[in-house]
């Protein structure tokens, strides 16, 4: 074991002061990294099945958040959480795991290299002793840390049925803002998202947005408008994502030029496939 | 007394020379073969004996041994009853001593002393017309050797035709003008899909090979099946080359030899024998009987993996290589590989209306059974979606092309691209074009595999146009089909 693991006892000092104010928060963390970082940050949580929408929309609010010193609060699995810990690290900021396993154990294994980082750097954090197996109820319940954790939740991407639910209920439990990224009406990935939405949490469009429900400064946003060739292929990609035949049929354009156009605009980089075979703005 | 008579045992699709020599000599009764007979060519004794017998000849009372020279080559098969047979029946001075020089004999017995096909026929004509041999063999066999060309047939009945002398060489039957065959799926009775239709073409015209991957149901096995329907009947050459594999794995050649293309579906549970050939003696696997065909491998993923992985190299070089302690077989195996897959376990992954319910971990590891070397070999990915049912239902015309009117834009570009253009890929395409191809090759980090392949997609777009050069347009359509990693 590192000399870098630490473990907070409910009410000592060290453990992080808003996590004890929840309505049910854990005896004790067991953590790898440094524990002084473990002020309330921006918790960014989504599908593992994310598409090019979500990661991107993942990014574009993490890196913000590196950007204003606030620490990124996730889950390390694959999809919206991974993404949202590599923006904050390429950002060069702050973020923060929290496993449903032992904060050693490397899981989902293709996030090893991102928990490896944040090990070394920031701060991997459970609440189950080191070399725990990762186990199907335990991140249900390591939602609530990272709810915790957080001044405010960000969900970035969610279908239905979603895990992610149980992260948003936590947040309100605690008292914590929820923020949602809308969504296509007709993407399943954002059917979740959209529901949070019409049930009361917060929509967020832009980064500046974010930065005022947070009391922060917008000046170091990046702007989300993407600029778009004014073409009707990529227009109409833009607004939502489609297959080639629908888009074809859609615009009354052979298939034919349909396909040279979507290759054209794919090699260009204008759009990207997504592995559903739909294409849209990445 | 001693006498000889020619036949051949196939090795691969050749036909090897094997002389059949019979020593008929005093002491006591024994018949026995020796030469490497394999269990088949021993139980000759007793259909030879019996033959004899049957057609009014007389199986010698005193010692016979035949020999099959090369005596270290292992030889397999019923066909050399009928060159045992006469062996013997020249050496006891029944038939003319030398009755069957410059004739090779290859044909099973009955008890009753008919004579049967055996596999290979078509080999073994082409054999005898490269050594300047008469073939005498099954009566019943003409139609299929006849499509040899040089080939002096002499089709025998029944053993005992043989004491009005040699039987007559055939007249060649003029082969018929091939039909295209009448296809089980046509383009017009699939609705929606365009964007697949549009690859099958491209597929049949440049014989590219194509993955389709959709939920259940979406029409992928449909669409596999119309593609049969857009390729030309088979020309002369291909005739032959294909129905001389269906002839060496005993199967019936007469299809190909009328023109029509293979179209070879397995299971799903082949063995890598059964798919790229194996076994003892060494046969033809599924896609060498597609030689020239198309090769349709729905559920892709359910194949063992082993099976996939040893699809790479006939699928990329066109012929299969088999080497055993034996020696090694060739067998060709030139093929429009067209597979069909679900996405993921479930099978819903990426519908826009039912949820994938697989962990998803479960779906990379679904995709990846069929491995980075294979899928980098697949020319166009198309993914098939169900269709709506409004479209389904609706009775308005289909769009798109029927399947006769692609199968003529398909022979066109077909004989566009064989005569009509400068041959070679890289001297035709546009500067534009070389521009785009080389930005996309980058970014998409593609193999130099890839960019061929894409190239040789290109190419078949502008031969549909009868284009001399391959345009910006081309390659950005080859692009669109093109998956640009694994996802």
């Amino acid at each position: 074991m590192s000399a870098r693991t630490f473990v907070l006892e409910l009410g000592q000092p060290g453990y992080p002061p808003q996590l004890a104010d929840t309505p049910d928060p854990p005896k004790r963390l067991y953590g790898i990294g440094d524990p002084s970082l473990l002020a309330p940050g921006l918790a960014i949580v989504g599908a593992r099945k994310a598409t090019p929408y979500g990661l991107r929309a993942t990014r574009l609010f993490a890196s913000w958040a590196a950007g204003v010193e606030l620490a990124v609060i996730s889950g390390a699995a694959i999809g919206c959480d991974g993404e949202a810990h590599r923006a904050a690290i390429d950002a060069g900021g702050t973020t923060i795991a929290v496993l449903g396993c032992g904060a050693d154990v490397d899981y989902p294994r293709r996030s090893a290299g991102i928990l490896a980082h944040m090990r070394q750097h920031t701060a991997v954090l459970s609440e189950l002793p080191f070399g725990t197996p990762p186990a199907r109820w335990a991140f249900v319940r390591r939602n609530r840390i990272i709810a915790g954790l957080s001044r405010a939740l960000l969900v970035v991407e969610a279908g239905l049925p979603s895990g992610t639910f149980s992260t948003a209920d936590a947040a309100l439990d605690a008292g914590r803002d929820v923020f949602v990224v809308p969504g296509s009406i007709f993407s399943p990935e954002s059917r979740g998202s959209n529901r949070l939405m019409s049930q009361g949490a917060v929509p967020v469009t832009d980064v500046s947005e974010l930065a005022n429900a947070l009391g922060m400064s917008g000046t170091r946003a990046i702007h989300s408008s993407v600029q778009i060739e004014c073409d009707s292929v990529a227009r109409a990609l833009a607004a939502d994502p489609q297959r080639p035949d629908d888009l074809a049929r859609a615009l009354g354009i052979d298939i034919v030029s349909a396909a040279r156009t979507l290759g054209r605009l794919e090699a260009s980089g204008a759009i990207v496939r997504y592995p559903d075979g739909r294409y849209g703005v990445g | 007394m001693q006498a000889a008579v020619t036949t051949a045992t196939l090795h691969g699709v050749d036909a090897v020379r094997v002389e059949v020599q019979a020593d008929v000599s005093p002491g006591l009764p024994v018949f026995g073969i020796v030469g490497l007979p394999d269990v088949a060519v021993q139980e000759a004794r007793d259909r030879v004996r019996a033959a004899l017998r049957t057609s009014g000849y007389e199986f010698p009372n005193s010692r016979v041994i035949v020999n099959l020279a090369p005596a270290p080559l292992r030889k397999h098969g019923t066909g050399f009853d009928l060159p045992i047979a006469l062996a013997v029946l020249c050496a006891t001075g029944q038939l003319p001593a030398r009755a069957f020089d410059n004739v090779a004999a290859v044909g099973e017995l009955g008890l009753d002393a008919t004579v049967r096909e055996v596999p290979g026929m078509l080999a073994h004509a082409i054999g005898a017309v490269t050594r300047g041999d008469a073939l005498l063999g099954p009566a019943d066999a003409h139609d299929v050797v006849s499509a040899v060309p040089g080939l002096s047939f002499r089709g025998l009945q029944h053993l005992a035709a043989l004491r009005q002398g040699l039987p007559a060489v055939s007249a060649t039957t003029e082969a018929e003008v091939p039909q295209a065959c009448d296809p089980q799926v046509r383009l017009e009775d699939i609705a929606g899909h365009d964007i697949a239709k549009r690859c099958l073409i491209v597929a049949a015209a440049g014989g590219h090979h194509v993955l389709l991957t959709g939920p259940p149901g979406s029409g992928k096995t449909l669409l596999a099946r119309a593609l049969a329907g857009l390729l030309p009947p088979l020309n002369e050459r291909e005739r032959l080359e294909s129905a001389l594999i269906h002839s060496v794995a005993g199967l019936d050649p007469r299809p190909c030899i009328e023109g029509r293309r293979p179209f070879r579906a397995p299971h799903h549970s082949s063995t890598v024998a059964g798919l790229v050939g194996g076994g003892t003696p060494p046969r033809p696997g599924e896609i060498s009987l597609a030689h020239n065909g198309v090769l349709f491998l729905d559920e892709l993923p359910e194949f063992p993996p082993a099976a996939l992985q040893a699809l790479r190299q006939p699928v990329e070089e066109g012929v299969v290589t088999l080497v055993r302690a034996h020696g090694a077989v060739r067998y060709p195996g030139r093929v429009t590989l067209v597979s069909a897959m679900n996405p993921c376990p479930c099978g819903y992954a990426g519908d826009p209306q039912r949820v994938c319910t697989c962990a998803s971990g479960a779906v990379t590891r679904y995709q990846s059974r069929i491995g980075g070397p294979l899928f980098d070999r697949m020319d166009m990915t198309i993914r098939v979606d169900r269709i709506d049912p409004e479209l389904l239902l609706s009775d308005s015309p289909r769009q798109g092309p029927t399947t006769d009117e692609a199968r003529s834009i398909v022979s066109g570009a077909l004989s566009f691209a064989a005569a009509g253009r400068p041959q070679g890929l890289r001297g035709t395409l546009t500067r534009t074009a070389r521009v785009q191809l080389e930005g996309a090759a980058r970014t998409a980090r593609m193999s130099g595999r890839a960019v061929t392949r894409l190239l040789r997609v290109a190419r078949t777009l502008a031969d549909l146009e009868r284009s001399t050069s391959i345009q910006d347009v081309h390659v950005a359509e080859a692009l669109a089909y093109r998956s640009w990693e694994p996802s």
